[in-house]
């Protein structure tokens, strides 16, 4: 075949390193490389980006309005935390998520890694990584934005206190992304209309039942993000999270320590991408 | 004559399925079904190196028993081997196997090279040989002037070139090729099936599937005929082309100027009839597909002809399968 049989005189290794499968980090890697320019391509991407000026705008209004009376800056950025917590982290995760393996094998252009000396299980972590990042870097570019406009000649408000609140709150947001994202990847991949379910997940368990001033509620993301928050001050400022606590002493509950939290999302996390890439290694494409 | 009685007649070493030496790919007693729907039925199939086409009508179970053997999906009962060994199990061994679907799904989003790329480096070719590969292989296929477009912008054509490229750029020695030709326009046409036979001659083990008959005469004698998810026959394509010798094979042409295109066949001797469809095609008959596909693209080069997109209308194979199957 011209140069491609002169490559292959000159430079192929014998017939048992021809059959080695590439290993599942370097094709993680690449996997996720392609992905991201991918991603970065689609027009799925700048609508979520104009949805996360949305807190920014709020912020802006914030100061411009002169709230700043009413609304101390770590009460703003505690209500702010909370509305990535609990509506736009689920929101772009779901809109990552559910497409990072399911648009694939929707599309049928999955077949190319299909065909490769690679586990199917790279081929998910790859997806489901680039999924993850992308979700997150816009999550934290637009926290990012929201301090930037908070701060910017107003350096009175950066204390220690708000500081720690902000880092507090990009990490969780962060994690949360990554929990959720999880969770909608592995449903865009087992599942034949993973939208409707994603959205009754999201919008019906999570938001209703992380609501729910009981044991029930452990059993949400949201509520050990929301707990991984609000074991600060500010945190309790925020008007939903008041709610909540004012129950929770009420009935004399006990809060839930934060490694608790913290280890039951990374559980959920690495449990979910398991059945993710199970599902993934069981699915058959026949277009 | 009953249906195996039939299918024993036309067959030249069906597969044994205890037993196939030099065999490449092996499927033996494979069934699949979704639901209460069988797709493959119970066959058997040997393949060795050289080009191979696996003929059957749309929906006869072709493509399922395609990707059966390419390892896309798992048989409901039976076993697929390729080199003895199971290709699901073992991943590796697609470094040594080219697939080329049939499904028009590309990442539009990449140049043809970056996607060559992509695909040379998930097979894990060294990264020094990377660019010279997919530089090799864009050439090979004439699409090295492309080769930095977006897929998104390329003809059907070239799409289909690309979808070739990637299954060839890391030299494997087992190809699957599904329904390479479709869309594609004559001259294309000719190089895909010259290097596809350049392939079957270097020892290359191809399987190319189709439903149309003169497409897989041109590029190999040895077929396999499938149908109602069954392997109907396998052997020498003279003796299915025996069967069918009385029949003509129908080319419809979508050109710019089908009048002159027209007036041009209907000078051909290798063409016995010409005229235009509702649709505004050229619609040709030939009683000698092989050679009237072999001369096309030199006539239309030669004459400066406008064609966009040929499609063969035969229907030689279903009177095969009936003949067959004596309906």
């Amino acid at each position: 075949m011209n140069g491609l049989g002169r490559l292959r005189a000159s430079g192929q290794p014998s017939a048992p390193a021809l059959e080695r499968t590439l290993p599942l980090a370097a094709a993680a890697f690449w996997i996720a490389w392609f992905s991201w320019r991918e991603m970065a391509r689609r027009r799925r991407l700048l609508a979520v980006a104009a949805v996360m000026l949305v807190p920014v705008a709020c912020t802006v209004a914030w100061r411009l309005l002169g709230s700043a009376q009413l609304f101390p800056a770590n009460v703003m950025l505690a209500n702010l935390s909370m509305l990535y917590l609990t509506f736009l982290t689920v929101l772009v995760s779901l809109a990552f998520g559910i497409t990072a393996v399911g648009e694939e094998i929707e599309e049928g252009t999955i077949i190319y890694y299909w065909t490769r000396p690679i586990g199917r299980s790279a081929i998910y972590i790859g997806r489901l990584v680039a999924a993850q990042t992308v979700a997150a870097a816009l999550l934290a570019l637009s926290l990012a934005a929201c301090f930037v406009v908070m701060t910017v000649g107003n350096s009175g408000v950066v204390t220690s206190r708000f500081v720690e609140l902000y880092a507090r709150s990009v990490a969780v947001v962060t994690l949360g992304c990554a929990v959720y994202t999880a969770i909608f990847a592995a449903m865009g991949a087992g599942l034949r209309r993973p939208l409707i379910a994603a959205l009754i997940y999201a919008f019906g368990w999570e938001a209703m039942t992380g609501l729910i001033p009981a044991r029930v509620q452990q059993l949400t993301v949201v509520f050990h993000l929301r707990n991984l928050v609000r074991n600060t001050e500010a945190g309790t400022s925020s008007f939903p999270n008041l709610l909540l606590e004012l129950l929770r002493q009420l009935r004399h509950e006990a809060p839930l320590p934060e490694w608790r939290s913290l280890v039951t999302l990374l559980l959920v996390m690495v449990v979910v991408t398991g059945l993710g890439a199970w599902l993934l290694r069981r699915k058959e494409i026949f277009r | 004559m009953t249906e195996d009685a039939r299918a024993a007649e036309v067959s030249i070493g069906a597969a044994d399925p205890d037993a196939a030496p030099g065999a490449v790919l092996e499927a033996r007693r494979v069934s699949k079904w979704f639901g209460e729907v069988i797709a493959v039925n119970g066959s058997s199939l040997t393949v060795g190196p050289g080009v191979t086409g696996l003929l059957g009508l749309n929906g006869a179970g072709k493509t399922t028993l395609f990707k059966l053997l390419a390892g896309l999906i798992e048989p409901s009962q039976g076993e697929v081997l390729v080199y003895g060994r199971r290709l699901r199990r073992e991943v590796g061994l697609f470094r040594r196997i080219g697939f080329c679907p049939e499904s028009e799904a590309m990442p539009d989003w990449l140049t043809g090279r970056e996607f060559i790329a992509l695909m040379l480096r998930l097979m894990g070719t060294p990264a020094p040989q990377i660019g010279p590969r997919a530089d090799a292989i864009l050439a090979r296929l004439h699409l090295a002037d492309a080769a930095h477009r977006r897929i998104g912008g390329y003809s059907k054509g070239m799409r289909q070139k690309v979808k070739m490229a990637q299954a060839l750029a890391h030299d494997p020695d087992i190809v699957f090729l599904d329904e390479p030709l479709n869309g594609m326009d004559p001259v294309s046409r000719h190089e895909i099936i010259a290097l596809v036979s350049e392939l079957g001659r270097a020892g290359k083990t191809i399987l190319v599937s189709s439903h149309i008959l003169p497409e897989i005469e041109t590029m190999t004698r040895n077929i396999v005929l499938i149908h109602h998810g069954k392997v109907l026959a396998e052997g020498d394509i003279t003796e299915i082309r025996d069967l069918i010798r009385d029949r003509p094979t129908i080319v419809a042409f979508t050109s710019s100027d089908p009048r002159r295109l027209a007036a041009f066949l209907a000078g051909q001797e290798l063409v016995v009839g010409v005229e235009l469809d509702d649709r505004g095609r050229v619609v040709a008959r030939t009683d000698h597909a092989v050679g009237f596909y072999r001369a096309l693209p030199a006539w239309l080069l030669a004459e400066g002809l406008p064609v966009e997109e040929i499609e063969t209308l035969d229907d030689s194979l279903q009177a095969v399968f009936d003949y067959l199957v004596g309906d």
